[in-house]
């Protein structure tokens, strides 16, 4: 059941008009149905991977606190992540591992045995146990009191609104929330609509329909030239933004509409001026996460600079393997490592320099969003071999196809009121600005989204990118 | 990688806006005024890909286009002066009770006769090889017509049969009167039905269908896409009113789609908005059509001819809905008996063409068509006359168009075959 779907509209006026109608107690447990419905919609086999991941977690959690012995709290803690990482292991990585090991023993002139399962992977696996896994740590750190409410805990790991594609939401943020009475409010409705419909058209107006170029590309049914490899690249850049940020813009919406304050996960990244600044805007609940639960672990920056190097490859190699079972996706880690470590060196070096001009950030700015694109064609590219002949086409293959004019003039036509959204937010430091708009630029503004959502909405109902990690 | 802080602020940004404007508002007129008249000047261009005669005039609209752009900064002012003398409450609805009117009208823009010649020409110059594209435009550019100066004829409404077997030209000489073409690939039974608001301009018409088994038989589902770029109030209403309660309960994310399309200019057109915006600067290369799963649910349908049931009986009861409706907006309703290759394979096509031949004949006794069976249309369609499976050649062509001004010409005395 996806967001941009008229089943999806229809679990939800019906999910909302009840729940407006209940007491708070009857609220949380409405939603808690409704969570598993919807998550059951799209493999109800899975429903039991959540469960046990959450029977566990909200056991251990309660040992955790109930015990003073470090070494005991210590085991419980392991036995969560044994539990959680283990499903995720099994489920996500199995194949890759066994796939790339098979590989290395077929090149060593081995014949392996094909232990490959074929496994499907469960939607939202990665999310959902990345948050579970946050409050187990919380509460073995003792930064957060483990709740006493099964139910409450249970709503908390399967809220519909965030559940398979973010933000990872910590415990601290939304468990109380969960747990306080909400109120729906006019004003959480008028927010909550317009992230919603927001969303809605950065997915279905410009991420689906920008994706058809990608897909083009990146499958090679497009000939590679320097021109299509470049515009492939932007195209997928502008999808997976509008693609991943939309899902994020939608789940605050719903959230909005039940009460609920949703973490924001994406703030204008491909404003980011150096890499350390990007993934302050990128998946800010991953990257966040990945710090307070990796990085700092490891030593962050205590140890010197070159274990603080060593900390940034490794933490974003493993969040590069987050994304999903595949070479690539290491690739696309280690090369984001690289660039926070270069960064973090040269800002060492350039520490006493004075603060750029307009020039200078706008320079900064271009840089910054093609070295990401460099990162997606890494991310995006089917095998490592793709990735080598694009490359080779973008320098050595010069041309553009009358192809490439026309997707040129189809992405720009777009995203032209995406820039729009995004240069008021970026100037007012409020993802809700447009609403804060004037009567006549927020009326045309809406007006010429919802003409461009009528004309030119994507309604092959292609899934979200981000279900599949 | 520390988070940022979300610097939600609920205050208004009417300063920021006001010094906007007195920075930039000047720009509006300067750069507004030579826009529009340029967009005046070059909108035919771009529409039909190539120059032409208005071309190089400066008209009227493209004025009020630049005066338009002038303004701006001025409704932009209004707007801030009207907003700060409302209470809080009305501040947020404003906006999206304007922006929904501005839709309106902006759909109403695109259904007069302006809006549609624009648009369609622009899918026209665009459509290349793909038929899709071309008739559809080509239907849509006649309707309009029509709509600005209805003047009687002969209304051909059907599928790829009559578009490719029939020469409207020919067939106009020979029945001595105007033929207005409604045809469309695809167009079986449940769009021809979906599409009863093209057909019904003038009471003087005779609308002329060629019906078969195959009509019958081709559709397996339903299939909105096919149905959604010529779907109408009053077919759509036939539509769900022939259609059975749990396949009205099955389809119903096709019903809201087909619903929206009867009801908004903007979401009917879509497929072809995009098709224009897919081909800015030049006319589609490839062959591959518009509604690519629609036609390819098509082929479907070929192989598994009349495979669901469901969909042949709900086929009828619209049709015969469709007749009694037409019947009374027009003057007349001629059904001519349809057919394909003798060497068609498709082993329930004798079954569905009886089929069909009974449906019709019952609507012939009931007075809502006048039918015309294949015996008297003295029509040979061997199998060297065929280009493919359903479609003529340009022999068979000329044969069929004479059948059609035959049958169109004042009936003989006894038509009717027996059963």
């Amino acid at each position: 059941m996806l967001f941009n779907s008229l089943d999806f509209a229809l679990f939800f006026l019906v999910v909302f008009a009840v729940y407006a109608a209940l007491p708070a107690r009857g609220q949380n447990r409405l939603l808690l149905v409704a969570s598993y419905f919807f998550y059951g919609c799209w493999d109800w086999r899975f429903l039991s991977l959540i469960a046990l991941s959450t029977a566990v977690d909200f056991a251990v959690a309660r040992g955790i606190d109930r015990n003073e012995n470090p070494r005991r709290r210590k085991g419980l803690l392991f036995l969560s992540m044994a539990v959680n990482l283990g499903i995720l292991g099994f489920f996500k990585y199995f194949d890759f591992f066994v796939g790339s090991a098979e590989a290395l023993a077929r090149t060593l002139g081995f014949d392996p045995p094909g232990l490959r399962l074929g496994l499907v992977l469960p939607v939202g696996i990665s999310f959902y146990t990345f948050q579970s896994m946050s409050y187990v740590i919380d509460v073995y750190r003792r930064q957060l009191q483990p709740t006493r409410d099964f139910l409450d805990y249970a709503l908390f790991v399967s809220l519909f609104t965030q559940l398979v594609a973010g933000p990872i939401e910590r415990a601290a943020h939304l468990l109380g929330q969960i747990a306080r009475p909400r109120r729906i409010t006019w004003d959480g409705i008028q927010a909550g609509t317009w992230l919603f419909f927001w969303g809605l058209f950065k997915k279905v107006v410009v991420g689906d329909n920008v994706a058809t170029w990608a897909d083009q590309v990146f499958s090679g049914s497009v000939a590679w030239t320097t021109g299509s490899v470049l515009l492939g690249v932007y195209a997928f850049a502008l999808q997976i933004y509008c693609d991943f940020s939309a899902y994020s813009d939608m789940a605050r919406g719903l959230g909005r509409f039940l009460g609920f304050e949703i973490m924001i996960n994406f703030r204008n990244p491909y404003f980011a001026r150096n890499p350390s600044d990007f993934w302050r805007r990128w998946h800010i609940s991953l990257s966040s996460w990945l710090r307070d639960y990796l990085y700092i672990p490891l030593g962050g920056n205590r140890r010197g600079p070159g274990r603080t190097y060593l900390n940034l490859l490794l933490t974003m190699v493993l969040g590069g393997l987050w994304h999903g079972a595949a070479w690539t996706f290491v690739f696309w880690g280690l090369f984001h490592g690289l660039l926070l470590a270069v960064h973090r060196f040269i800002r060492g070096e350039a520490s006493g320099r004075t603060k750029p001009s307009g020039f200078g950030i706008v320079w900064r700015r271009l840089a910054m969003f093609h070295a990401v694109c460099f990162g997606w064609l890494l991310f995006r590219a089917e095998s490592l071999r793709d990735v080598g002949g694009m490359l080779a086409a973008l320098v050595g293959n010069p041309g553009w196809s009358a192809a490439c004019s026309a997707w040129t003039f189809q992405i720009v036509f777009l995203s032209l009121p995406l820039w729009f959204v995004q240069v008021l937010q970026e100037r007012t430091g409020d993802s809700l600005a447009p609403q804060r708009l004037s009567l006549v630029p927020r009326t045309l503004l809406y007006a010429t989204t919802a003409g461009l959502l009528l004309l030119f909405a994507n309604t092959g109902s292609r899934a979200f990118i981000y279900f599949q990690f | 990688m520390k988070s940022v802080p979300d610097q939600s602020n609920p205050k208004p940004l009417d300063a920021a806006e006001r010094r906007w404007l007195r920075r930039y508002g000047w720009l509006f007129p300067v750069a507004g005024i030579p826009l529009g008249l340029w967009i005046g000047r070059h909108v035919w261009r771009a529409v039909l890909l190539a120059p032409t005669a208005a071309a190089g005039r400066a008209d009227a609209k493209g004025l009020v286009i630049g005066l338009a752009i002038a303004a701006l900064p001025l409704a932009w002012l209004a707007g801030l002066w009207i907003e700060r003398r409302w209470p809080r409450s009305l501040r947020w609805p404003a906006a999206p009770v304007l922006a929904a009117l501005l839709v309106w009208l902006a759909d109403g823009l695109l259904r007069t006769d302006l809006g549609q010649s624009l648009f369609w020409q622009a899918v026209l110059a665009r459509s290349g090889q793909q038929h899709q594209a071309r008739e559809i435009s080509l239907f849509r550019l006649e309707a309009a017509d029509q709509a600005a100066a209805p003047r009687p004829g002969v209304v051909l409404a059907g599928s790829s049969q009559l578009v490719y077997g029939i020469d409207a030209q020919e067939l106009a000489t020979q029945v001595g009167q105007p033929v207005h073409r409604r045809a469309a690939a695809g167009m079986f039974p449940t769009e021809l039905v979906a599409s009863q608001g093209w057909f019904d301009f003038h009471p003087d018409n005779r609308l002329v269908l060629m019906v078969s088994g195959f009509d019958l038989g081709a559709r397996r589902d339903l299939y909105p896409e096919a149905i959604r770029p010529l779907a109408t109030a009053s077919g759509l209403r036939n539509l769900l009113g022939a259609a059975r309660a749990r396949f009205l309960l099955r389809h119903w994310r096709a019903w809201i789609d087909l619903g929206s399309a009867a009801s908004c200019e903007f979401w009917r057109s879509r497929d072809y908005a995009r098709f224009v915006l897919e081909h800015p600067f030049r006319a589609a290369a490839d062959t591959a059509p518009v509604a690519g799963a629609a036609l390819e649910n098509q082929k479907d349908g070929y192989s598994q001819l009349g495979a669901n049931r469901e969909m042949v009986e709900l086929c009828q009861r619209a049709l015969a809905r469709f007749f009694a409706d037409m019947s009374g907006c027009c003057r007349q309703i001629v059904v001519l008996e349809g057919q394909v290759n003798p060497t068609y394979p498709g082993g329930e096509l004798a079954a569905l063409s009886r089929e069909a031949r009974d449906f019709l004949l019952r609507q012939q006794r009931l007075g809502a068509v006048r039918f015309v069976p294949r015996e008297t249309q003295g029509l040979e369609l061997p199998e060297d006359l065929w280009r493919d499976m359903t479609h003529v050649g340009p022999e068979g062509r000329r044969r069929l168009t004479e059948a059609f001004a035959r049958a169109l010409a004042d009936p003989p005395a006894a038509e009717s075959p027996a059963p």
